[in-house]
């Protein structure tokens, strides 16, 4: 009788998995994924790539698409530009944070602003392999043939505040990142896909500066 | 008994008139014009989606804002990250009060959302009533003024209403905000520049090119 209701929720519970993410089905020992993804990030010292990001809002019926191009160097170096449908650009250099929205430029410290640096935090923290460490997620596990897909819940309040989940999918391949959803609690949402990704390729400082 | 009626009424109206009006455009001459034919100028946003800076006390935020009627007639104004969480999320019904659907913490400030709400509504000219107005001029431009509470819209046009020149929210005494929307022919701004005179609160807003449909 115990083996036929653990079978029973076993079975409710893969399809739960499944209808939370078409396709998908959850993976009970995540520990393996965890330790491959965690190597392979260690690996890789940094990512070069185009970005498509869709920002679906429910009061529109098509999504506001803009395209950019990501950089990314260990440890925390990250600069976003965006160039359509408008030019916006983002650098962060360790706690220094460079923003360029047209000809203004805004500089700020990452840790004055707790918020700033929690979201863009989890862009790092993905590259990096260090999301499973970050006490502010809790994490799930997701696969089919080509993808992880590694589902964070914020725990901490600032980021329940904004987004129930930020979902992540990895690419099996070479264990990249290849698209971060992050689903406000309104139903709106933001994809952000990685395209023509160069993993280790060089990239200048000059890039990174933010000061 | 009719007659002292209308004693009263013209009375009252008068009254409203002198005191209906801020100081600032008192010395302005009275003109009988329709002043709702300023909705002849009144932007048609079926959606409009806008790229957005913010320089508030030395401190600048910028994102994209989307200005759209909604089939039930009401008006949502939502203000989002470039990188896409949403700062707020306004709401005007067609009847009925305005609404905040949703806001961060940062911003959940009354006199914040107010200043919003009625910088919006300066440019939607969704709650414009005619029993409030009156239609001045300076002798080159109309100023069509609204009364609202303590407020007073006053939107600047030609003549013939061809054109807005700009509009004015003041109070008694002074201008509190100006706010420049240059004319298309299509009656959706290009750009919208407001412009706020009692502290330092500048909004510029620029139309992105159509990458998302109604």
């Amino acid at each position: 009788m115990l083996k036929c209701m653990m079978l029973i929720s076993a079975v409710f519970a893969l399809t739960l998995a499944k209808a939370q993410y078409t396709g998908y089905s959850a993976v009970g020992d995540s520990e393996k994924f965890r330790t491959a993804f965690t190597a392979a990030a260690q690996k890789t010292n940094s990512i070069k790539s185009d970005f498509i990001q869709e920002k679906a809002l429910s009061l529109l019926s098509e999504k506001i698409v803009s395209k950019g191009k990501f950089w990314f160097r260990k440890e925390n170096k990250v600069r976003m530009e965006y160039t359509q449908p408008f030019q916006y650009l983002m650098i962060i250099n360790g706690d220094n944070v460079l923003v360029k929205d047209g000809q203004k430029e805004n500089r700020m410290s990452a840790k004055s602003n707790k918020l700033f640096q929690q979201v863009n935090r989890i862009t790092i923290d993905c590259i990096q392999g260090t999301v499973f460490s970050n006490p502010d997620f809790k994490t799930k596990v997701f696969e089919n043939n080509q993808f992880w897909l590694v589902e964070l819940t914020p725990q901490a309040k600032t980021m329940k505040d904004f987004f129930s989940t930020i979902v992540v999918s990895v690419d099996k391949n070479d264990y990249s990142v290849q698209k971060i959803a992050m689903n406000e609690r309104s139903g709106d949402n933001t994809e952000i896909r990685f395209l023509n990704k160069e993993l280790n390729a060089t990239i200048a400082d000059a890039l990174f500066a933010a000061k | 008994m009719p007659q002292l009626l209308m004693r009263f009424l013209l009375l009252n109206s008068l009254i409203a008139i002198l005191s209906g009006c801020s100081t600032m455009y008192r010395q302005l001459k009275t003109v009988a014009a329709n002043p709702m034919q300023i909705t002849r100028l009144q932007p048609a946003f079926g959606v409009g989606v806008y790229k957005t800076s913010v320089d508030v006390t030395g401190r600048h935020l910028s994102g994209l804002l989307v200005i759209k009627k909604m089939p039930d007639s009401s008006v949502r104004v939502v203000f989002t990250s470039e990188m896409g969480f949403t700062y707020f999320d306004f709401q005007w019904p067609d009847a009925g009060d305005f609404a905040v659907n949703s806001i961060i913490k940062q911003l959940d400030q009354p006199a914040v959302i107010t200043t919003l709400r009625k910088d919006f509504e300066g440019i939607l000219m969704n709650r414009l009533r005619e029993s409030n107005a009156s239609v001045r001029t300076d002798g080159k431009y109309l100023y069509n003024i609204f009364s609202r509470r303590k407020d007073y819209y006053n939107y600047i046009t030609d003549s013939a209403y061809q054109s807005l020149i700009k509009l004015e929210r003041a109070g008694r005494r002074k201008k509190v905000v100006t706010i420049y929307m240059d004319a298309t022919p299509d009656h959706i701004p290009d750009s919208i520049h407001i412009v706020h005179h009692n502290f330092s609160f500048d909004i510029k807003l620029k139309k992105l090119r159509r990458d998302v449909n109604e």
